[in-house]
């Protein structure tokens, strides 16, 4: 396993176990590999090192990139087994299998960057204008809607139905 | 705080450059789906301790100003679309 793991999101032994229930009901298969990839990729965006970047020398100046980090996943895996009917020669056949599948997502955004220079340290932030003029849209939107809706009601009506 | 919620600052390796000390700190949430068949993490920097050479400590925080523009126009929309509604005209009220 990976050093990176971070032993701390896991350290109660429930935990452990729900998670070795899990994984050993894919012992063997070659979902397990994945499954455990995933899920130390899902871990890692807990580390502080995740948020913040390595520092970067430029001259007299040391700089350090943060970020924040959304991780989100999700998994299952199941077993079945079973015996077929009873053959002529009083025979049963039985078979079973297991599978397992899962997905997640990893979303990152740059929040700021910490400049120590021989002035001093400072935090200048990282400001996403794209973000800021959508959410403009979205809130002038909003409101053009409320307002129209409050002045003509029967109009508002009309428009959200279509006709 | 429950099992399937967690709310905690953790602390980073200092980072130590010209006399001064920098230790970050990240605030994570985590939320772990029923049965711990997955979750999510949200990980964001908080502050950052600046330890000078002579021992003396400054906390920066870091803010998020894109989050907060954000939510501040979201929450300008909704506080005027609600005093629009609660100070409207008597006629509108009356055909509302």
């Amino acid at each position: 396993m990976d050093d990176d793991f971070p032993e701390d999101m896991l350290d109660d032994d429930e935990d452990l176990d729900m998670l070795d229930d899990d994984l050993d009901m894919l012992t063997g298969d070659p979902a397990l590999d994945i499954v455990q990839n995933t899920m130390e990729t899902f871990f890692s965006a807990a580390r502080v090192e995740a948020v913040y970047g390595e520092p970067v020398e430029n001259g007299d100046h040391l700089i350090i990139p943060t970020a924040e980090i959304l991780s989100a996943m999700g998994f299952g895996a199941g077993t079945g087994f079973g015996t077929g009917p009873e053959d002529e020669d009083g025979s049963t056949g039985s078979g079973g299998g297991s599978g397992g599948g899962g997905g997640g997502r990893v979303l990152s955004r740059p929040v700021a960057v910490v400049i120590a220079s021989p002035e001093g340290v400072r935090v200048e932030p990282v400001i996403d204008l794209t973000k800021i003029a959508l959410a403009a849209l979205t809130a002038g939107g909003f409101m053009a809607a409320m307002v129209m809706g409050i002045l003509n009601p029967r109009k508002a009506l009309r428009s959200m139905r279509g006709s | 705080m429950s099992n399937w919620l967690t709310i905690e600052t953790r602390g980073g390796e200092p980072i130590a450059t010209r006399g001064i000390t920098i230790t970050p700190f990240t605030r994570t949430l985590t939320v772990r789906f029923p049965g711990r068949k997955g979750g999510l993490i949200w990980n964001r920097p908080q502050s950052i301790l600046v330890t000078g050479a002579s021992g003396e400590e400054e906390i920066i925080p870091i803010r998020d100003i894109t989050r907060y523009v954000q939510w501040t126009l979201y929450a300008a929309a909704a506080l005027s679309a609600a005093l629009f509604w609660l100070f409207r005209p008597k006629s509108m009220r009356d055909r509302t």
